[in-house]
């Protein structure tokens, strides 16, 4: 048989309803969900769903981090991937062309994503030796470099003699 | 129960004590007084190590390993040690700019940091490969394998998945499906 034009049919296995509402809520595999057509996207085709049991339609990308994305996806995962190399979201969104505020939604999005899916895989772990530290961190903490506030006191606000210095303590 | 390591941050110490204790009451004596408070003790099972370091200046001057609840004999001295943790978090450090000491790229916003770190934790387990938890692929007498190592991440050492998950991967997976085998 010759596959159509919008490609193989995808598998509903995996596909759980998104209605709240509905008995069969989050619960893949039965038999409920079938396909309800597609819609172009930027990357490709997305395929619909309908829902058997309450008749809710939604799309592919629902439970995913890609839903109600506008970008193709190729463009946020390298941005991403740029993220977690240690780039700055500024320099993301300069390299990307992109504005700030995007390349923070799309890391807001796949955080609350990436969150679920440790919060279901990440538990219960079997080992016997849990080693626990802290990580200093950079939010708001300019009160807490009290180096910075020693030297001021020892040597009062004049700077240590040229004017560069003054300026960038 | 695992064994706790940290290091000699007291926290810790009173957060697990906290979490692990049995509370000892003391019978009432019957004499005048205030009867003698309830006393936390820690479970026989709990067992928690610190290395201290002590340092003058800018100088490492002594470091100590020191076992706070537990049975000394059953804690090896070579567990105590807090290496692995210190590799993780200078990773983290490395890979996210928000972290970076001394520069500008530091989050403005705590929900924000919160998120970047969430979302790097998540790579870190499911995604990135780690160099230390790779395996040697055998050769076969008749056949050289192509790969001399496989690549392995920390989820797949847990046996929570079976492969080196790609980026996408994880962003389209459903949280719903609470098992990959």
């Amino acid at each position: 048989m010759v596959m159509g034009l919008r490609g193989p049919k995808p598998r509903t296995s995996d596909i759980a309803c998104v209605n709240e509402a509905c008995a069969n809520y989050n619960k893949p595999g039965t038999q409920s969900i079938v396909c309800n057509g597609t819609y172009p996207t930027r990357s490709g085709r997305v395929h619909k769903y309908v829902c058997r049991s309450c008749g809710a339609v939604f799309c592919g990308r629902q439970g995913t981090a890609f839903y109600d994305i506008r970008s193709p996806e190729d463009k946020v995962i390298l941005a991403l991937k740029l993220i977690l190399q240690g780039l700055s979201l500024r320099a993301v969104s300069n390299v990307l062309g992109v504005k700030l505020d995007t390349v923070r939604q799309w890391l807001a999005r796949s955080a609350r994503h990436a969150e679920q899916v440790n919060e279901v895989l990440i538990k219960e772990i079997k080992v016997n030796r849990l080693e626990l530290d802290e990580l200093w961190s950079f939010v708001r903490k300019k009160n807490f470099r009290g180096w910075q506030k020693a030297r001021k006191q020892r040597m009062g606000n004049v700077g240590s003699g040229s004017l560069l210095h003054q300026n960038i303590d | 129960m695992p064994l706790f390591v940290s290091d000699g941050l007291d926290s810790y110490g009173v957060a697990l004590l906290d979490r692990y204790h049995v509370t000892l009451t003391y019978p009432p004596t019957g004499r005048r007084g205030r009867p003698r408070c309830p006393e936390k003790r820690p479970l026989p099972e709990l067992r928690y190590a610190q290395v201290v370091k002590k340092r003058e200046g800018r100088r490492l001057v002594s470091v100590t390993k020191k076992i706070v609840y537990g049975d000394p004999q059953s804690i090896a001295s070579k567990d105590i040690c807090t290496s692995l943790i210190e590799r993780l978090n200078l990773t983290l450090r490395r890979e996210n700019a928000t972290l970076q000491r001394k520069a500008l790229s530091f989050a403005k916003d705590q929900n924000e940091f919160n998120a970047h770190l969430a979302f790097q934790i998540a790579y870190y387990h499911l995604v990135r490969p780690h160099l230390s938890l790779r395996e040697e692929i055998p050769a076969t007498s008749d056949k050289k394998p192509v790969r001399r190592w496989k690549r392995r991440t920390p989820a797949m050492a847990a046996k929570i998945t079976d492969h080196v998950w790609s980026l996408r991967e994880l962003l389209t997976f459903r949280p719903y499906i609470t098992s990959t085998n």
